[in-house]
């Protein structure tokens, strides 16, 4: 029979093993070798590690995902920033445009009103659109956007341009 | 420091106070289980280091109807294992240098020490499975990827050169 060789250290011989191992000096020394080598494992003293591991791993693991931390605090803070400051600047940028708007559209209606002609008589047409005109002039004085102030003077304009086609009038037309 | 299979809860969600308590815990076992492998203080905290990063980076994966403490043993062992195993591919020589004592774990006169300074590094995991861990020549097989017969010779050939060293001895000190 071959020697013995145990499928574990604590694994119990089969018969025929045993009958093996009372005959066979070698396998009765590994034997006492194998139980001598499992005491001694008992024996062994644990060995502490040095501090530098625990050190290496804080400095690699990842952030505690239970504890909210300064720097999520500064990622959220300096994206807020950003966009602010983005925000703030587009605000500008708009409202900046706007105004030249404003200005530009001021000047051609002052340019407009130069061209009126004060007449002593008006005809109902032009007297329809002079309502018209006040009604937007109304609104104007109201009005608190600088964009709705840009449409009531675009309005103001067109207007302002119908009365003086009105009071040029046609050539081919004279009045009796 | 005590640990409770309680704290398992607070380790899975990433609490950096348990993952302490776990190394705390745990650290000299691992430490001494690569250390008696690798025979090597320089390698075994490195190794020790893995092993932690793998343990807090796959706790979600443990499953805690098995055994906490051999969940880390199988994961320390493993990484040794692939150590031994990259060392071997990447210096031939490395066999003549694991017989050279580096005396990392000759502290005492311990049979078990004296076995496993006399053996390459290799086979001294195989006899440190079965010795200590008493894992048996299946499991070893399943570790080492070799056939159950590999690890019955080491251990077999490991205890003949115990007995030999023994011999030797006796007869030097007539």
């Amino acid at each position: 029979m071959e020697h013995i060789n145990q499928a574990a250290l604590q694994a119990p011989l089969s018969i025929e093993q045993q009958q093996h191992l009372s005959q066979c000096a070698e396998c009765q020394e590994n034997q006492i070798l194998l139980q001598q080598l499992a005491s001694c494992a008992s024996d062994l003293t644990l060995e502490v590690p040095p501090a530098r591991v625990w050190q290496r791993i804080e400095q690699s693991r990842s952030p505690d995902k239970t504890q909210p931390t300064n720097n999520n605090w500064r990622d959220l803070s300096a994206t807020a920033a950003m966009l602010i400051v983005g925000m703030f600047g587009w605000l500008s940028w708009n409202n900046y445009q706007l105004q030249l708007q404003f200005t530009q559209l001021l000047a051609t209606n002052m340019a407009l009103e130069s061209q009126l002609v004060v007449q002593q008589s008006i005809s109902y047409p032009q007297a329809h659109i002079f309502s018209q005109l006040e009604a937007v002039e109304q609104q104007l004085v109201g009005a608190l956007s600088l964009q709705k102030k840009l449409v009531l003077l675009q309005q103001r304009e067109q207007y302002i341009n119908q009365i003086i086609k009105l009071q040029r009038g046609n050539k081919n037309e004279y009045y009796i | 420091m005590s640990w409770d299979e309680n704290k398992l809860i607070a380790l899975q969600l990433g609490d950096r106070k348990a993952q302490e308590q776990c190394y705390i815990a745990f650290s000299p076992l691992l430490y001494t289980t690569i250390l008696k492998i690798c025979d090597s203080r320089e390698v075994a905290s490195d190794l020790l280091h893995d092993t932690f990063m793998d343990v807090f980076n796959n706790i979600a994966s443990f499953n805690p109807q098995f055994s906490f403490i051999a969940w880390l043993k199988r994961i320390a062992i493993n990484n040794t294992f692939n150590h031994i195993k990259r060392q071997k591919t990447a210096l031939k020589v490395i066999e003549h240098i694991d017989s050279t004592p580096q005396s990392a774990t000759q502290s005492n006169n311990n049979l078990l020490n004296k076995l496993l300074y006399q053996l390459p590094t290799e086979h001294r995991m195989v006899m440190w499975l079965f010795i200590v861990e008493q894992y048996s020549h299946a499991d070893i097989a399943q570790f080492t990827d070799k056939s159950e017969s590999y690890s019955k010779s080491i251990v077999s050939r490991s205890l003949k050169k115990l007995r030999c060293h023994a011999e030797v001895k006796k007869h030097g000190t007539y």
